[in-house]
């Protein structure tokens, strides 16, 4: 009986805790993440070995594609400089202010992944950044596909990464989005997971809004918090939410959660 | 000395399970159906058939604790009092029972899936962070992730009847 109220106001006093750990806590999480990092690179080596074995096939038309991309990427680059120079030159003419220079030069800093929680219903995975490195709660984090999740809990070498998987919790922060394209048009906010179908769930979109499925959503960085512009995934539904003041979209998430093997934290610099 | 070393194997077993097993299993089994190895909670299981129910509880709140801790999403203590109680209750009902291989695999599918449920429980009902019916997360979860528990207990329960049997075995002869 004891141990059930112990239990009890211990979930109940760190539930939805965010930020840095104490002392013991940092101590006995970076020694444990430490040994299961020393473990996780012959385990994907191994695994990267059969997955290499399989694909041997598909390298020949692959690096054909590659070439391919190559030259496109060559063209590519040579549009872009023209497109930056010729953005720089209409951003000044613009006169943005040095405050939203100084908003939208991310840092993107790559992780590897340590750990992921064996518990499906706890989605979590450690990465090997941490306090020492500038990592802070609430970070956004993101693979080559797409937003990921969101640092919730930091140590001194590492920190745990929550995944948009646990977004229909009660004390995980939505996040607003809009639609790549017409950015100033849409709006809406991402506010929860369905397990079953495996789609993001985005809430709140005004009924006038353009958007329809096949849209791309991205962050609208109006909290401040995440960055502008990265990609989360594909609407493919949309309908009237429960009220029928606002609509409702399902969107399914460009990024996999599962078998991760880097990822990127993006640091806001401070205002 | 035999403490230090089933504390040991268990903080193996701990490393693994949240490193090698995931990289181990297809990414079907994560995605279309969410299994979940417990390897550390058949250890706890093995402990309780083998040993006894208090060594159990004591070795399933310690690991339960570590798995809170490393893996710090929601709340602390989620983990540590579901193993804690699974590992007292199966020690608790299978204590007459025969060891043998038969009874220890529905020990540890029933420790599986008391496990299971009672996270699942905690998550719903207390805490509030899951929102799926329990119909659809014992098909998908809690039914696969059993199978391939039982697969780990059958994997582990030769080493774990030969380490702690014969220890429990010299004592006796020790002692008389």
């Amino acid at each position: 009986m004891a141990g059930v109220i112990f239990f009890v106001a211990l979930m109940g006093l760190s539930l939805g805790r965010f930020g840095s750990m104490s002392i013991p806590e940092g101590f006995v999480k970076d020694s444990v993440t430490w040994l299961q990092g020393w473990l996780n690179r012959p385990a994907r080596a191994v695994a990267g070995f059969f997955e290499d074995m399989r694909r041997l096939s598909v390298v020949y038309e692959e690096n054909r594609q590659l070439k391919l991309t190559l030259t496109q990427y060559a063209k590519d680059t040579a549009r872009l400089n023209d497109l930056e120079a010729q953005n720089k030159r209409l951003k000044e003419a613009l006169g943005f202010t040095e405050r939203q220079q100084q908003a939208n030069q991310y840092k993107y800093r790559i992780a590897e992944v340590y750990a992921a929680s064996p518990d499906p219903l706890n989605n979590t995975i450690v990465i090997n950044l941490g306090e020492k490195d500038g990592i802070k709660a609430n970070m956004a984090v993101m693979s080559i596909e797409g937003l990921v999740g969101r640092v919730v809990k930091v140590s001194p070498f590492y920190s745990n990464v929550q995944l948009l998987t646990e977004l229909d919790s009660n004390e995980a922060k939505a996040i607003a989005v809009t639609v790549k394209g017409r950015e100033n048009e849409s709006f809406g906010i991402l506010e929860g997971y369905d397990r079953e179908k495996g789609l993001l769930i985005m809430n709140k979109i005004p009924k006038t809004d353009p958007m329809k499925v096949g849209d791309v959503v991205v962050t609208s960085g109006m909290g401040q918090l995440f960055p502008r512009g990265i990609e989360i995934g594909e609407i493919v539904s949309r309908d009237e939410g429960e009220f029928g003041i606002t609509h409702t979209a399902l969107v399914r998430p460009f990024a996999s959660f599962n078998h991760l093997h880097e990822v990127f934290v993006i640091e806001v610099p401070e205002l | 000395m035999q403490r230090y070393r089933i504390t040991l194997a268990l903080f193996v077993l701990f490393l693994i399970e949240g490193t090698i097993l995931k990289w181990l299993m297809p990414p079907m089994w994560q995605s279309a159906v969410l299994v979940a190895p417990h390897p550390v909670l058949m250890g706890v299981v093995l402990i309780a058939l083998f040993k006894s129910r208090h060594q159990a509880l004591g070795y399933g709140l310690a690991f339960g604790f570590l798995q809170d801790f490393i893996y710090y999403g929601h709340a602390l203590g989620v983990y540590s009092f579901s193993m804690g109680l699974v590992g007292y209750i199966i020690g608790n009902v299978f204590r007459g029972a025969p060891l043998g291989i038969v009874f220890s695999l529905t020990a540890a599918s029933f420790g599986s899936f008391a496990y299971d449920s009672l996270v699942y429980a905690i998550y719903r009902f207390f805490l509030g962070v899951v929102q799926v019916d329990y119909r659809w997360i014992f098909f998908h979860e809690i039914l696969p992730s059993l199978l391939l528990n039982a697969l780990i207990a059958l994997v582990l329960y030769m080493p774990a009847r030969k380490w702690l049997e014969r220890d429990d075995a010299s004592r006796e002869q020790a002692e008389s």
